[in-house]
């Protein structure tokens, strides 16, 4: 069975979206573009291009390159091509056909079913117009659904509340300007107003940049840029820069060596654009704006302040005079998230997933809300998974023990975001006993988290010397309200600094006792091989440590750790043969956390390797 | 400490509910329960198979992905690099310098060995897959469109166009 894909076959740029496992993908086109240009061209040899390409060569061939055919959708306009008409769908059909082709050859699949999207002011005849279009593509066209409708979708404002929806959309795109008011209520959106002009769009605003380069230039060269076509294409492409820079930050700088020449030599072109300046430049277009705008609100029969949501649409929508006037005119924060080139495309994504019944409430899985792990040494939590990740889900780690002959460990189950233990909610706790005596590090002990589908957690922890094993189950985990969660993220996001710190703190103390652990067993297994005053370094340097350890001083801390792992380096790289895996994990680095909690036959766990690597730990 | 180590993803149990009382049944003498459950078990089949495949689908372009973005590493910095070589061709273009040519040369050296090719322009036969057309001039009407200036250089990166040749075509 083919996909179902959603289609922006826009006046100058159409998009194509898919809704993959519910989450909505733009597909980028044959040549990694995400936008095509919905630009028409006929070879002389015969050939039909489509997109940017029959873009690239529409002047040397003006009469066979169809652009902005969206504006003669359903009228009687036909276009002669070699002894042949072709009507508005026909030429339409073929930029239907390269998204098509190229969502093919993106998602491995076929796709034969599309939802297309037409403006608000759309007759009849225009939407049947599309719909052919689209079946002449080789697409069945599941809906015809309008741009502003799907820019509510994909931001789900369907679902939002039981009572009715007012929205706005705001829609500036590269050559057309629509303001449409919606009215949504049990699912069914229904368009109240819409009002436009046809001919505003963002590339007014790159023109106006031109304009003010050329003027500037002529005023101080003498020279009309306007008048050379290769001067003034990189003009276009600098102005537009310019533009689009101006967003994220206050002033730009145009800088385009070698612009022309006189005959006094070259000359180049680099002046300063401040957002300012190019606000005063453009403030009739956005006042331009002002007046659809108000007839939408007076026609839908509302005032300013009766709109629920904002919703952007197009890529003009980016500059911040356009935010302002839309924030100041209706009084609420437009919706964020959804680029708003694509915004349209991905409603309509949702719409077919919605048609083709893809998105069930039977498989739509949930999220772990926040992340699971357990206690380890030093009071740390270690995550074994982590917030967000979609359940069902399973994951298993491997730790150790903390001390020698350590006869049990506890499991400590925690719910949190904090790196700490302490500060996380406590799931659960339990222990497996009756561990086989062995040394610190040795016992290989596997802890298993496994969420089912409803989020019941199930933890498990299983000695691999004796198969011995364990477990809780834990219910009530998502009972946690919403703002719980919310409160616990923050948290942890309020708290991270400090969080990392004492992590760090932790660490360099496992450090510090892993080592003297490590030191202590070399001197007492090897100490007749000591050669010199190599012994009473190493002792000195211990000592050291200890000291330090038993202090507060991280620094110090961490020099001793360094002191001894240098002074016992040269004679444990020669012994590192015969000595045993544990002496030789003392020159490297991290080593992980495990737990010390109150009581002394507890836990403790360090995270060893999967192939029992004890030096990388 | 990785915690990739031994993972393990389940894919979702299909354990469905009863739900008896909403079955219609098809064959006289069938237990409508058991028409419904199977129903049911046919619907969790389908979502289930679906979902795989378009996993399988995703984990297939994801490792394509992943593997063209390797292939077509520092894109991005080269990207940025051509309006360098443009100002270098202009200089050059002004006012012949075999200075410049020299920084020239060595810059494209370095960089064609990392991938990127200049795009053959002037009377080659013109191609919009490689050539935007900024002007034109009508020819005899009879051989194909050639380009008969280019006004600035276009560059292929490991294979891919990464900017078309900007270019005059006559034809």
């Amino acid at each position: 069975m083919g996909k179902a894909v959603g289609i922006d076959l826009g006046t100058t740029n159409s998009v194509v979206s898919v809704l993959e496992a519910g989450e909505p993908t733009v597909i980028p086109n044959a040549e990694g573009a995400r936008t095509t240009p919905s630009v028409v061209g006929f070879s002389k040899t015969g050939e039909v291009l489509v997109g940017e390409v029959a873009k690239r060569q529409a002047i040397t061939n003006p009469d066979r390159t169809i652009r902005s055919v969206k504006r003669h959708m359903g009228t009687n306009w036909t276009i002669d091509i070699d002894d042949k008409k072709y009507t508005p769908q026909e030429i339409s059909a073929r930029v239907l056909q390269k998204l098509k082709r190229d969502a093919e050859s993106y998602l491995g699949a076929t796709v034969d079913q599309a939802v297309i999207t037409v403006p608000a002011y759309f007759d009849d005849a225009q939407r049947t117009a599309t719909k052919e279009a689209g079946q002449i593509a080789g697409l069945e066209v599941l809906r015809i659904i309008n741009e502003p409708t799907a820019a509510a979708l994909a931001y789900g404002l369907e679902k939002d509340g039981d009572a009715d929806q007012t929205v706005l959309v705001f829609d500036l795109g590269g050559g057309t300007f629509d303001v449409s008011v919606l009215d949504i209520g049990d699912g069914v959106f229904e368009v109240k107003a819409t009002h436009g002009d046809t001919s505003l769009g963002g590339d007014d605003w790159d023109q106006r940049v031109i304009d003010w380069l050329v003027e500037q230039f002529k005023n101080e060269n003498g020279v009309d840029l306007g008048a050379d076509k290769m001067a003034l294409q990189r003009l276009k492409e600098a102005g537009e820069k310019a533009k689009i820079e101006l967003s994220q930050v206050q002033e730009t700088t145009i800088n385009l060596p070698f612009i022309t020449a006189t005959a006094a030599g070259p000359l180049h072109l680099d002046y300063k654009l401040t957002r300012s300046k190019f606000q005063e430049l453009t403030s009739d277009l956005v006042d331009r704006c002002k007046t659809p705008f108000e007839l939408a609100i007076k026609d839908a029969g509302l005032s300013m302040g009766e709109i629920d949501h904002v919703v952007m649409v197009g890529g003009s929508t980016r500059m911040p005079a356009i935010y302002e006037l839309v924030h100041k005119m209706t009084g609420k924060e437009p919706h964020k998230g959804v680029n708003p080139d694509e915004v349209v495309a991905v409603g309509a994504a949702v719409q077919a997933g919605v048609l083709k019944g893809e998105v069930k409430d039977v498989l739509l899985l949930d999220v772990t809300p926040l992340s699971l792990g357990i206690e380890t040494k030093g009071g740390m939590m270690t995550k074994l998974i982590e917030r967000n990740t979609t359940i069902p889900t399973k994951r298993s780690e491997v730790f150790t023990t903390a001390e020698d002959s350590q006869p049990s460990v506890e499991i400590h189950v925690l719910q949190g975001e904090r790196e700490m233990a302490a500060y996380n909610k406590t799931l659960g706790k339990f222990q497996l006993v009756d561990l086989p005596p062995a040394p610190r590090g040795v016992p290989q002990i596997e802890v298993s988290f496994d969420i089912d589908a409803n989020g019941i957690v199930h933890v498990n922890a299983k000695d691999k010397a004796t198969n011995k094993e364990t477990g809780i189950t834990i219910t009530g985990q998502s009972s946690l309200s919403k703002d719980d969660i919310d409160k616990m993220v923050k948290d942890a996001e309020a708290h991270a600094d400090e969080d990392k710190r004492r992590r760090e703190e932790a660490e360099v103390r496992n450090n510090a006792d892993t080592l003297v652990y490590q030191t202590e067993k070399l001197l007492k297994d090897q100490g007749d091989k000591f050669e010199g005053d190599e012994k009473a370094n190493v002792e000195g340097a211990l000592e050291e440590l200890k000291k330090a350890q038993s202090g507060e001083d991280l620094d110090a801390i961490k020099s001793a750790t360094e002191k001894l792992m240098t002074s016992s380096q040269s004679f444990s790289q020669r012994l590192y043969e015969q000595a045993s895996q544990d002496g030789a994990s003392a020159g490297a680095g991290e080593s992980a956390g495990s737990a010390s909690s109150n009581d002394d036959d507890v836990v403790d766990a360090e995270v060893v390797d999967e192939d029992g690597d004890k030096d990388k730990k | 400490m990785s915690p990739e180590n031994r993972q393990e993803n389940e894919a979702p149990d299909s354990s469905a509910e009863e739900q008896g009382q909403d079955a219609q049944p098809t064959n006289a003498g069938e237990d409508p329960a058991l028409v419904a459950a199977n129903a049911e078990r046919d619907q969790f089949k389908s979502a289930l198979q679906h979902l795989q495949a378009d996993f399988e689908n995703y984990r297939k372009r994801v490792i394509k992905q992943q593997a063209d973005d390797v292939a077509r590493a520092n894109e991005a910095l080269v990207q940025k690099v051509l309006p360098v070589l443009d100002t270098i061709d202009l200089a050059i273009a002004h006012e012949p310098s075999k200075s410049l040519e020299q920084v020239s040369t060595a810059l494209l050296d370095v960089l064609s060995k990392e991938g990127l090719e200049r795009i053959p322009s002037v009377d080659a036969q013109f191609d919009p897959n490689e050539h935007e057309a900024v002007a034109h001039e009508p020819g005899d009407g009879e051989s194909p469109a050639k380009v008969s200036e280019e006004m600035r250089a276009g560059y292929r990166w490991k294979g891919r166009v990464l900017r078309p040749a900007m270019v005059k075509v006559i034809g």
